[in-house]
């Protein structure tokens, strides 16, 4: 148990804090560090969060991200390991729980987790459901949090019984292939997992720091007019930038944008094409993003580095210039995953935003 | 989600239309489409009339500056207070700044704040006067311009009820009763609505003079809570409810709106209200509405409306003294103590009558005569100086048969809908004792919103005051619910305060007791008992 107190700091909860467990036994390893617990505390779920990593010390990661997840989602964590490439073959789990007060500072709630680790010959990516079926809490969703490159193939059960699919789409070497392996687990029968790409939700703030813009109808009819486009981005961002470029485009009806040199054109029907030029910067994932107009309308959204704010700011033609602030995407990872446990239903936008990038993703 | 939640869908449909005719059309801006899960109105201009009053401090610009800040107010939004005080828009943003510095739930951060803060402004005028009405107008004008609120209005009447008549006289006689380049007006009303169902028709009408009823909120923050929302999930989203959410199952059902504060800084107007009007006619008959509607036929606004004035429609009214007494006590509470320290008596509070006949404690029995509801009593209590502050509705359901286990006190099944403070859900059952003998004791089921859900529930104007703008005024009361609502406690208002000889008596209790003791006898002569607070 890790007791998060009210005022108190606290470490967070690692890795090496979980209690050893013997597989086949760990529900009964969770029962035991119930009754040993000193304080008293409530157990809360409201859903399965599988975390999946290929990825070394992914453990201490992931459990120290769900140690923040589940300040704001109560929840089973399975977090699964696999180390093909260790010495060693086998299986081994730890379980742990992560306890925080309610607001009202009255009571604990705790949320339990249940570490795998898949080493060698035993981390099979086949193995991964069924211990993950083993170890849900009954009747709750399931969410699957896929860290790394998608595998080719995928236990459609598992598939079947996600609620939603999560993964990041700014950790793809190669975003074209993997984008497709999503779609092609979208489409298979009988399933309705929906997408969480955290990178989508990367730009959720960005989206609508950008439409706010066009309330004003002075500046909507800048819009129309919009034929150059600048999104600065760190390195991981290119991808985050992509997808942004392919929301304004579908939503603005632009074509697809096509490779120019070092830049992407978007043509557009009787008007001139968007000019969009990508530059890579420190900072923020999406550092800079501006909107220009034949008419000299610039709309601008920055965000500073180490800042959780975005600034905007507007001029168009006939309407002051305009200046807002106001609270920023998450750049943490913990931050992405909680607004995404938040959403429902499949992202119809993202997945419009991503066909009209599909050939600008090979590119 | 509610229906009209997502706003960007209907801004994907306009959306050839909107690119074809971009350049002056109002239609909807194509980037908001699909843009958030969370409901996000379009940005309009909030004009708080009274606005330098107490609750504008405390909850108005709290709630909005934490709206703000959640990202679910259009950052064009804009603020207007109207007020009698003279000052600048400088010193009105000094002091709404300090007030939320105070009253938000969260900390409030100065780059935010900064912005936010340049949203404020300040119109200062009498209610009466033509003049302030015409700045109004022009300053309306210009933040529409300035900001594209796109002539979209919400105006927040914080004022006394009989300031109303005036406001809403002269924003129609100037035109602000209607928004502008197709946008829209809309009036958020505080309560009370009326002191009787007299004052309440009448303040109906002077609001419809100007507004239709599509576009006045009446306000009643008791339905922006999140449990109180809940209810009609609970019941219609489970289907193991519905099916014995009847007379067959449930025996009574009890509703508790109780606090320990006593009248504190209120008396002018408590002496006038009294537990009654202040809490039991709005706040506590909503919540029965709720628990006791039949399922609506959608969740638009009207269509749960409808069914709420149904089961206001269906209470049935005491048409004597007798039945007064016989149903409803009232109480006022005695010097006593609360938490070990002594407090004094409802009479010896500042600015209240020495000889006041004011009720600060009201317990009711209703029934409400439908199909579903036919013999099953709905207990409704509130009072002031009570051990515990807190509202809830519990469902009692009737006891299993005792062929089997021999039980002993009360065996029922209770659903426990909390609404305040922990607001959640608890279902007590019965269980067997661990051991060779069978004895049975009851346990509880509880689910918690904080402790399942780790973000804190918005405060209830929040949700309201968001609901004003995106149009959803499912829940705010409708005119006819609240004439009905008034209509139902008019003969128990005429029992009470019209002299005769067989009026119901006014009992007392001691500050910190759970109420009188005659309302324990009206339960007790059912062969029930109030749930301990």
């Amino acid at each position: 148990m890790t007791p998060d107190a009210a005022t108190p700091p606290v470490a967070p909860a690692f890795f090496g804090d979980g209690v050893p467990a013997e597989i086949g036994k760990i529900e009964k390893e969770l029962k035991k560090l119930w009754q040993e617990q000193q304080t008293v505390a409530t157990r809360a779920s409201r859903l399965n969060l599988v975390v999946y990593s290929a990825a070394d010390s992914s453990l201490r990661a992931n459990t120290a991200v769900v140690r923040e997840v589940t300040k704001d989602h109560a929840c089973r964590a399975l977090l699964i390991a696999a180390r093909a490439k260790s010495p060693k073959n086998g299986l081994r789990a730890w379980v742990n729980a992560h306890c925080h007060l309610t607001k009202t500072g009255a009571k604990q709630t705790c949320s339990e987790q249940i570490a795998f680790l898949m080493e060698g010959t035993s981390a099979d990516p086949r193995l991964i459901s069924s211990l993950v079926f083993s170890h849900l809490d009954s009747d709750l969703p399931l969410y699957l949090w896929w860290q790394g490159e998608m595998p080719g193939v995928f236990d459609a059960r598992l598939l079947c019984a996600t609620e939603r699919l999560i993964f990041d789409s700014s950790s793809w070497a190669k975003p074209g292939p993997q984008f497709a392996i999503v779609r092609s687990f979208l489409g298979r029968p009988g399933c309705s997992a929906a997408t969480g790409d955290l990178n989508w939700a990367r730009t959720s703030a960005l989206r609508l720091a950008i439409a706010q813009f066009f309330d004003a109808p002075a500046a909507r009819a800048a819009l129309g007019k919009v034929d150059r486009l600048d999104i600065e981005h760190s390195g991981s961002g290119h991808t985050t930038g992509l997808l942004l470029l392919g929301w304004l485009a579908d939503a603005l009806g632009w074509h697809a944008p096509q490779k120019n040199g070092a830049e992407f054109t978007c043509p557009r029907e009787g008007a001139a094409p968007v000019r969009v030029v990508f530059a890579r910067k420190n900072g923020a994932t999406v550092s800079r993003v501006t909107l220009r107009g034949a008419d000299g309308s610039v709309f601008t959204v920055t965000r500073a580095a180490d800042s959780d704010l975005y600034t905007t700011q507007s001029f168009a033609s006939g309407s002051d210039s305009f200046e807002q602030s106001f609270a920023a995407d998450p750049e943490n990872v913990a931050g992405l995953v909680s607004e995404e446990l938040l959403r429902g239903g499949q992202r119809k936008t993202y997945l419009r935003a991503l066909d009209k990038i599909s050939a600008a993703l090979d590119a | 989600m509610r229906p009209g939640a997502n706003v960007g869908i209907r801004g994907f449909a306009t959306f050839p239309a909107a690119m074809s005719t971009a350049p002056n059309s109002p239609a909807d801006n194509p980037l908001r489409e699909g843009l958030t899960a969370r409901p996000q109105p379009k940005p309009c201009t909030v004009v708080i009339f009274g606005a330098t009053g107490d609750l504008t401090m405390r909850k108005l610009l709290p709630a909005l500056y934490n709206l703000a800040a959640d990202g679910d107010l259009p950052p064009s939004t804009a603020i207007v207070g109207f007020a009698r005080r003279e000052k600048t828009d400088e010193a009105f943003r000094t002091e709404m700044e300090t007030a939320v510095r105070k009253f938000s739930r969260q900390t409030v951060r100065d780059e935010l704040w900064n912005t936010f803060g340049k949203s404020i402004s300040y119109n200062q005028s009498e209610f009466h006067d033509d003049e302030g009405y015409k700045r109004l107008a022009e300053k309306l004008d210009q933040i529409d311009a300035e900001r594209g609120t796109g002539g979209r209005r919400l105006y927040y009447l914080s004022v006394a009820p009989d300031q109303f008549g005036l406001i809403i006289e002269r924003l129609k006689k100037f035109g602000l009763d209607k928004g502008k380049d197709g946008g829209w007006a809309r009036v958020i009303v505080e309560k009370p609505f009326g002191t009787n169902l007299e004052s309440a028709l009448k303040l109906n009408s002077v609001v419809a003079h100007a507004f239709e009823e599509s576009a006045i909120y009446r306000i009643d923050h008791f339905l922006g809570k999140e449990t109180a929302q809940n209810i009609m999930v609970l019941r219609f989203a489970n289907a193991i409810f519905e099916p014995i959410w009847n007379n067959r199952y449930i025996d009574h059902v009890q509703l508790l709106a109780g606090e320990t504060l006593g009248v504190e800084n209120r008396a002018g107007y408590y002496e006038t209200s009294g537990a009654l009007r202040d809490m039991i006619q709005n706040h506590l008959i909503q919540l029965l509405t709720l628990t006791a509607m039949e399922p609506p036929t959608s969740l638009e606004a009207d269509a749960v409306r409808d069914e709420k004035v149904k089961v206001l429609r269906s209470l049935r009214r005491m048409n004597s003294n007798q039945e007064v007494a016989a149903n409803v006590i009232r109480g006022q509470y005695i010097d006593g103590a609360i938490l070990g320290k002594a407090v004094p008596a409802y009479r010896a509070e500042p600015n209240v009558n020495p000889k006041s006949e004011t009720a600060t404690y009201v317990a009711m029995r209703i029934f409400v005569d439908n199909w579903r509801w036919a013999g099953v009593p709905f207990y409704v209590r509130s009072g002031k100086r009570l051990p515990k502050s807190g509202a809830e509705i519990a469902v009692h359901f009737k006891p299993a048969p005792s062929v089997l286990f021999n039980q002993s006190g009360d065996s029922s099944n209770v659903l426990l809908i909390r609404i305040q403070p922990d607001e959640g859900i608890s279902l007590r059952m019965q269980a067997k004792l661990p051991g060779g003998a069978l004895r049975i004791e009851p346990v509880k089921m509880d689910f918690q919103y904080g402790a399942s859900f780790g973000r804190p529930s918005p405060e209830a104007y929040e949700r309201l005051i968001l609901d004003a703008m995106q149009g959803d005024a499912t829940l705010f009361a409708r005119n006819d619910e609240v004439e009905e609502a008034w209509k139902f406690v008019e003969a128990i208002l005429n029992a009470w305060e019209k002299p005769a000889k067989d009026q119901p008596p006014l009992t007392t209790y001691p500050a910190g007791s759970p109420g009188p003791v005659e309302a324990d006898e009206m339960l007790a002569r059912d062969g029930r008992a109030w749930r301990r607070i």
